[in-house]
């Protein structure tokens, strides 16, 4: 599985960057297709590719839009550490289990576990393709770690990345940008 | 700009977009789901609500927080 990182500068109706990221997967993966990529989005707002048949998630914030693209179903969610009512979104949003976890570590570790909470809720409802019509409180992730893989890595100076799949996945993180023409390049 | 579109107001990195009833929060002005749990958490603050998760999981306009305000003061 590929995750593309690209900073880019608009990061409505990305398309174009969507469609990208898919031909350079297959590229490398040696996935042959035939016709145009066909995209869709299902009513819930889940992005699937049919042609070629691969699965893929979106995430974006600010100026950072990341995508997943490989065999198996996954979800991905990327959010900004950033000075937060931690507390009080933890009571509405998150499991008595995920809030007492929280409770338990001093502030700093607090911020960290919080984000990766968080961010793995995102990864799970994008993965059984609810996204926010999920509840997130009912959404327990401490229960999921024997059940799924996921993985959360700090990126690019306070950004917290999650992928979640059902199986051990690897993956590679492809870091890239957007030149004035649309079209993403990699840095090495 | 009324009470509720000040608040939105300070999570929007581009000022540019002007802000209806129609506005999506998350595909017109790209915050993200945190941001959104956020915001209201924000309205708790100002308009001395409690927000219940279950009530919200099909509001993502904003006239349909000032509807969802607007039934609970």
């Amino acid at each position: 599985m590929n995750i593309y990182l690209i900073a880019t500068g608009d990061l409505l109706h990305r398309n174009d960057l969507l469609l990208q990221c898919v031909k350079d997967y297959c590229e490398q993966e040696g996935i042959l297709y035939t016709g145009e990529v066909q995209f869709y989005r299902t009513v819930y707002g889940k992005p699937m590719v049919t042609n070629p048949e691969l699965n893929i998630s979106i995430s974006h914030c600010e100026k950072i839009w990341v995508c997943a693209v490989g065999l198996c179903p996954v979800g991905i969610d990327i959010e900004k550490i950033r000075p937060i009512d931690i507390e009080k979104i933890a009571s509405h949003f998150f499991s008595e289990n995920e809030q007492e976890n929280l409770q338990k570590l001093a502030s700093d570790g607090r911020e960290k576990l919080f984000y990766k909470t968080w961010t793995l809720k995102e990864c799970y409802s994008k993965l059984k393709g609810l996204g926010m019509r999920m509840k997130f409180s009912d959404i327990d992730t401490l229960q999921m770690e024997k059940k799924f893989f996921s993985e959360s890595i700090e990126i690019t100076s306070g950004y917290l990345l999650s992928v979640m799949s059902y199986s051990n996945i690897s993956y590679k993180v492809i870091y890239g940008g957007e030149d004035s023409n649309g079209k993403i390049y990699k840095r090495k | 700009m009324g009470n509720l579109e000040n608040i939105i107001c300070k999570y929007v990195t581009d000022t540019s977009i002007e802000l209806s009833d129609n506005t999506n929060l998350m595909r017109d002005l790209e915050l993200s789901s945190l941001d959104f749990a956020d915001i209201l958490c924000d309205i708790e603050d100002y308009y001395g609500i409690e927000v219940n998760e279950k009530d919200i999981n099909n509001i993502m306009t904003i006239g349909e927080i000032k509807s969802y305000i607007e039934g609970k003061v």
